[in-house]
């Protein structure tokens, strides 16, 4: 089976547009502009889990 | 406050009690079926009790049923908890809790008895089939519409995880299932020759990228940090993660099909895309165990915390063993041999049943009402079964798999092979009654967590249940829409 030669163009511009989209996630999550939010998210489920001891005590 | 929302726990306890039930019966049929390849005489000469009609109630116990029932109760769990709200539309998912204990039946009914597609991991008939794609679309729009009503204005990670989940496996079991009934317990594929292989392995390989990893890593993601008390290490590296792993996975498939009828270049991208995958499997594995970092001590005591740091180990483990096993000249030895039992089995036995059993004994207490399990002793003894028992399975099946790779390809100076078919049979079947006795390690560990769990929920079989009330926070000023209020 042969390929046809516009393949090659389609997998190029493929390859290209997904290593932008990997770097520019990188660029994008690391902006500085985030990092509240994101602190406050990575600590969401041990807040979570003081709150069900008080009730388990209860 | 005058009015309180509660969490819905109901759904999430009949979802726990369903694992545990499934957890037993998949993994009984199991270890039936390793005393079968051991001892054969255990099939009785009885077509219904054969390996080839019980294997798939195996798989689709273990994966399906008990995996299922700890990933959507799980799901139902941490979507509320993470977006501080309450379940939408609790009678669609009182049904997602009936419907899907109905198909597992209906399932592990019909497959004995030789009404099978005959696609591995979809082999449920297209009745079935159909019932399948209406309880997944159901169990989609309670999550989405609980989402749609969180309180959170951002979605927490796991919530990404358990939605790619939802989505991938509703599109890949949809696509590979479309089939022609020719009666009630006969259909036929649309698909035929190689395509038939490539989707029916897209599909297959996507199982294990979106519903035993993808929505684990769910699990992961929230229980790991609960049970360690610390932060998940990193949020950022999540969510580079996630976009990573599910835009990859997609494209593995094909290194189930090396050295077939399928184009080269198909394997060859399979290939690729797998050595790609290791980067994100084991960012995940990283940023799960990095997590622990300053609450290492509470491996000394926590039995929740063991098993979560192990199932992160044999994750990094066996997505390393898997990449390393799609590159061809790797694949030309270890394809149709044990080794990929062993593989899956690591993946299966360590990662999966690890991490929803760490989970478990992390989401149990608090649904049913308790300070923490029954019995922390008994915790620990599940643990030590477990890993005994996976050790002992995934050793011999290594073991067992490069014998057979090895005498399979070995050849006299003449060309001729050097050993039968039977002669491999007999070298690894001290190996398969290994396998066997690791098998019932594993299970009896979970006949100790089912013991566990059920005096752990005394109270709750009492219906002695207080609601846990669900925490409103005030709303972010720029907010939109605001948060809803509180419903009784």
């Amino acid at each position: 089976m042969t390929v046809h030669p516009m393949w090659a163009q389609v997998i190029g511009a493929f390859t290209v547009v997904t290593m932008l989209s990997f770097i520019g996630i990188w660029v994008w999550v690391w902006n500085g502009r985030h990092k509240a939010k994101y602190d406050a998210l990575a600590r969401m489920p041990m807040d979570d889990d003081v709150i069900d001891n008080e009730e388990t005590r209860a | 406050m005058p009015k309180t929302e509660t969490y819905n726990d109901q759904v999430v306890r009949l979802f726990l009690l369903a694992a545990a039930v499934w957890g037993i019966i998949g993994m009984s049929v199991g270890v039936w079926i390793a005393a079968e390849l051991a001892w054969p005489f255990w099939n009785f000469d009885t077509p219904f009790l054969t390996f080839s009609r019980l294997r798939a109630d195996h798989t689709f116990g273990v994966i399906f049923a008990f995996g299922g029932s700890a990933l959507m109760g799980t799901c139902y769990y941490v979507v509320q908890r993470t977006g501080h709200t309450r379940l939408a539309l609790p009678r669609l998912a009182n049904f997602t809790f009936w419907g899907w204990q109905l198909i597992c039946v209906l399932a592990m009914l019909t497959m004995p008895l030789g009404i099978t597609q005959s696609k591995e991991y979809a082999e449920p008939e297209w009745f079935i089939d159909i019932l399948i794609a209406v309880v997944w679309v159901s169990f989609g729009t309670v999550f989405f519409a609980t989402l749609a009503r969180r309180r959170i204005r951002h979605i927490y990670v796991a919530n990404w995880y358990y939605g790619a989940f939802i989505i991938a496996v509703g599109l890949l079991h949809i696509v590979n299932n479309i089939a022609l009934p020719v009666s009630m317990w006969k259909s036929y594929p649309v698909y035929s020759g190689v395509v038939d292989a490539m989707v029916q392995w897209w599909y297959g390989h996507n199982a294990v990228a979106f519903f035993l990893t993808a929505g684990f890593l769910g699990m992961m993601y929230y229980f790991v940090p609960r049970q360690a008390q610390q932060p998940l290490w990193s949020y950022r590296f999540s969510i580079v993660n996630f976009w990573a792993l599910i835009s990859v996975y997609m494209w593995a498939g094909s290194h189930h099909l090396i050295y077939t009828a399928l184009p080269d270049w198909v394997q060859s991208v399979g290939m690729a895309f797998s050595l790609i995958l290791l980067m994100p499997s084991w960012g995940s594995a990283a940023n799960g165990l990095l997590t622990f970092n300053g609450s290492w001590h509470k491996l000394k005591t926590d039995p929740a915390a063991k098993f979560m740091v192990l199932s992160l180990v044999f994750y990094a483990a066996s997505t390393f063993e898997g990449s390393m096993m799609a590159i061809k000249t790797v694949n030309s030895l270890s394809h149709y041999t044990d080794w990929t039992v062993a593989h899956v089995h690591s993946g299966a036995i360590g990662w999966v049943a690890m991490i929803t059993i760490g989970s478990l004994y992390a989401m149990a207490p608090r649904a049913l009402g308790r300070p923490q399990m029954h019995s922390v002793p008994a915790m620990e003894l599940h643990f030590w079964l477990h890993t005994i028992g996976l050790l002992l399975y995934v050793i011999a099946m290594w073991a067992a798999g490069v014998t057979e790779g090895l005498m399979w390809r070995a050849t006299n100076n003449d060309g001729s092979l050097t050993y039968a078919f039977i002669d491999s049979l007999i070298a690894i079947k001290p190996f398969y009654m290994v396998r066997w006795l690791g098998g019932m390690f594993v299970l009896a560990g979970m006949v100790v967590m089912a013991w566990n769990l059920w005096h752990t929920a005394a109270q709750a079989r009492a219906h002695l249940i207080t609601p846990i009330p669900v925490p409103i926070p005030e709303p972010e000023h720029d907010q939109t829409p605001a948060p809803l209020p509180a419903v009784g």
